[in-house]
């Protein structure tokens, strides 16, 4: 699995920012590009291959996320469908219900579109998190409440990959805010952690193509419920009048294909991936210098690791002077050394935050692949130590 | 049957992919594959990528690459566009035409719904906007005037230097903050005739890619300096906070190969396709009852509007679809519904006219054999339902 891309995406360890494209499934949705790419909603020949595509991908991603098909909006991405949620709940105004409850460790897309709405007069609160990653139970219960219109919590941390306790929230709201919108950030998780969405009273799910391997541009928002949205995308009415614009085939098949084969192989790789993250966690640990985050709540997919002393790009540029790539938090925020939110709520000071760097996972990475990146990690650390 | 031809003569409705688009967007694919935003080495391979297109695409509409932000298509470049109004103080008053397309009407819509006064210019039985009127339209707090460039359906152009320059004289005696500004929905004209925003006082536009060849889900907003929209998506703050979500450079890449393509045979194309259409246009008229739509009025090159008394479109369509011509009964874009053209309707063609015109639109990929084609089936076709 090397090039053509030029890149060995065994050393390749900056999965939550972005994973490559499957060759296989941009062989097979290369068709939507080409010979059919024609307009779905044209009412000709040339609309019904794509029309058909959509639908069969809509099938496809409702049945991985355990929801009706006529529950899938397709979006650009996930940051689309975090705005579509709670922009679309909150446009509907409920004077008596005008709450909404997020937690400290959200992505960008779900904080600053809160941030948005509070100044538009929304009462934004933030749940804490606990020194293990995860939302603070015992905060969220005497904020349950009537008045509650929404509770947005993500699955899977994005930095930490802590899993968050979804069934838990779920409970709690059924019991004391039952009319509460539970929207959950899943693009971390979706293909990748098997979680009962439906079951735990999620309400809206955000999801995106890009992290499992599929094309940029594609995404979706998850209604399990009849929820009523205002669109934020308004014009020739596609996807049931929720977003409107020319759907991308492409893209959206691709989504599809990418999903299916994503969430096959991580199963059959379980053990596998627990294992390698494991073999990480033990082998960073042989480091006295550095401090690697640990959890209960943590999946097998990131690794948060600090070193204190070492700003986070000097690390970064370290390992990929060895090949290793790897990041500094969340990409979609980089350019700016601001100690990351998320990082400073499950604890760190922000002298750690600034020098800690993500490894994230996908199918790519192997145990057979790991002698090689620890070689790697060793010489980095080298030069590192000297600094 | 087995010689049904395959006459795509919808490239309003959506283009196919140029093969020179198709081979950027598998390269870019392949090499500008990670996160733009990721600080590390194929992150930057990204950044790259997209700031290439960026440029050449500033390049060929000559503007400043700062003001050019990606979109996921022209839907969303309008809802952005207009839809910052909602957020002034009131009151707020906002002029379109009569004849936009739904992204701008349904904004429109919903403005009017938040209490912003929206005021329609009305068309002559041409097509064209009614430039002389738009003075008498204006109020104190008219805030933005929006007029598409030109038409989708009937490929009118309007008179955008002309109501720029009115504008522009009318601003001269308007304090700053009271400025009227100018947006317009270039969407259909892109690729079929030169954009000169500049020149016709333009302050704010909308492009999208598929239109013009190049490939669904990626779209520009150009907006001058001052022009003071508010992002519509928001999280990670990309495009310098413009819109959010992880840019998909690949498409963005294909979109300015499609941009080249167009401007490097927009000579050869404009006048191949006036010359086409017009004798397509000739070769129908031997029909009885046949009309044109707005052939008084400058058109694009590559559109006709068009019928035949007595022959109503959606079945003259269905069967041409049969016989292997795509053409379309007005907007794709509203979603596979058959609906009454608002545009036809907005010029006052008579209903006998109205329900039987049908929109052939010709592009890259059209030869001359495929109109003589269509010419010959297009007549057949309707000499048989007029029965």
């Amino acid at each position: 699995m090397n090039p053509p891309h030029g890149m060995d995406f065994r050393l390749y360890l900056d999965n939550a920012a972005t994973t490559p494209l499957l060759p296989e499934v941009l062989a097979e949705s290369r068709r939507w590009l080409e010979t059919d790419g024609g307009n779905p909603s044209s009412l000709h020949a040339y609309g019904a291959p794509p029309r058909e595509a959509l639908g069969e991908a809509r099938r496809e991603i409702a049945r991985l996320a355990g929801a009706p098909p006529q529950g899938v909006v397709f979006t650009s991405g996930g940051t689309e469908s975090v705005n579509l949620a709670l922009r679309g709940v909150f446009a509907l105004p409920r004077p008596k219900a005008n709450r909404l409850l997020i937690s400290a460790l959200e992505h960008p897309a779900v904080a600053q579109t809160a941030a948005a709405l509070a100044r538009q007069g929304v009462q934004v609160e933030t749940l804490p998190a606990t020194p293990e990653g995860v939302v603070d139970l015992e905060a969220l219960a005497p904020r349950l409440g009537p008045d509650l219109r929404m509770v947005s919590v993500m699955a899977v941390n994005n930095e930490l990959g802590t899993r968050q306790p979804l069934e838990a929230i779920g409970r709690m709201l059924r019991n004391a805010a039952p009319k509460a919108v539970f929207h959950v950030d899943a693009v971390q998780a979706f293909a990748k952690v098997d979680i009962p969405w439906r079951e735990a009273g999620v309400g809206l799910l955000s999801v995106s193509a890009h992290k499992v391997h599929g094309a940029k541009g594609a995404g979706a928002l998850i209604r399990f419920q009849p929820i009523e949205l205002e669109p934020q995308l308004t014009g020739g009415g596609q996807e049931g009048g929720l977003r409107s614009g020319t759907e991308n085939p492409f893209a959206i098949a691709a989504f599809a294909a990418a999903a299916r084969r994503t969430q096959a192989v991580l199963a059959a790789q379980a053990d596998e991936r627990a294992q390698y993250h494991q073999r990480w966690l033990d082998f960073l640990e042989g480091f006295p210098r550095l401090q690697v985050f640990r959890s209960g709540a943590a999946l097998p997919y990131i690794v948060s690791v600090s070193l204190p002393g070492v700003p986070a790009e000097v690390i970064l540029h370290h390992l990929e002077q060895q090949g290793l790539i790897v990041s500094t938090g969340s990409a979609c925020s980089s350019a700016k050394p601001q100690p990351s939110p998320a990082l400073l709520a499950a604890g760190f000071t922000p002298q750690r935050a600034l020098s800690t760097v993500r490894l994230s996972f996908s199918l790519h990475n192997r145990l057979a692949d790991l002698d090689d990146c620890f070689q790697r990690w060793k010489l980095a650390m080298e030069k590192l130590v000297k600094l | 049957m087995a010689d049904t031809p395959c006459i795509y003569l919808d490239y309003n409705a959506t283009a196919p992919l140029w093969p020179e688009a198709a081979h950027t967007l598998s390269r870019a694919a392949a090499e500008a594959w990670a996160n733009p935003s990721s600080t590390h080495r194929p992150g930057q391979q990204a950044r790259a990528a997209l700031e290439e297109a960026r440029g050449a695409l500033a390049r060929w509409l000559s503007i400043e690459r700062a003001q050019l932000t990606f979109t996921s298509g022209g839907s969303e470049g309008n809802n952005t566009l207009l839809g910052w109004l909602a957020w002034e103080p009131r009151p707020v008053h906002l002029v379109i035409s009569a004849v936009e397309h739904p992204s701008v009407l349904r904004v429109a819509e919903w403005l009017e719904s938040r209490g912003v006064e929206v005021s329609r210019l009305p068309v002559n039985p041409q097509g064209q906007v009614m430039a002389d009127r738009l003075e008498e339209l204006l109020r104190p707090h008219t805030r933005l005037v929006s007029v598409m460039t030109a038409n989708s359906e009937t490929g009118v152009i309007q008179p955008l230097g002309a109501l720029g320059a009115l504008l522009a004289r009318l601003n001269q005696d308007r304090p700053p903050q009271q400025r009227v500004w100018f947006h317009t929905d270039a969407v259909q004209a892109a690729g079929r005739i030169p954009l000169d925003w500049k020149g016709w006082g333009v302050d704010a536009a909308t492009l999208t890619a598929h239109k013009m060849g190049g490939p669904k889900g990626i779209g520009l907003l150009w907006a001058a300096r001052e022009y003071p929209f508010h992002p519509l998506v928001r999280g990670g703050g990309q495009e310098r906070g413009r819109r959010s979500g992880t840019e998909p450079a690949y498409l963005a890449a294909a979109f300015a190969t499609a941009a080249e393509q167009t401007a490097r045979h927009q000579t050869e194309f404009t006048q191949r396709w006036r010359e086409w259409r017009d004798a397509l246009a000739r070769e129908l008229a031997q029909e009885p009852g046949f009309f044109l739509v707005g052939e008084l009025s400058e058109r694009l090159p590559n559109t006709l509007n068009g019928g035949f008394e007595g022959v109503p479109s959606d079945l003259l369509a269905i069967r041409l679809d049969l016989a292997g011509v795509a053409v379309s009964t007005g907007s794709a874009c509203q979603s596979g519904a058959a609906h009454a053209s608002h545009v036809l309707e907005a010029m006052g063609l008579p209903e006998a006219r109205r329900e039987a015109a049908i929109r052939i639109s010709l592009g890259h990929g059209t030869t001359w054999e495929h109109c003589q084609q269509a010419a010959e089936i297009i007549r057949r076709e309707a000499a048989f339902l007029r029965g």
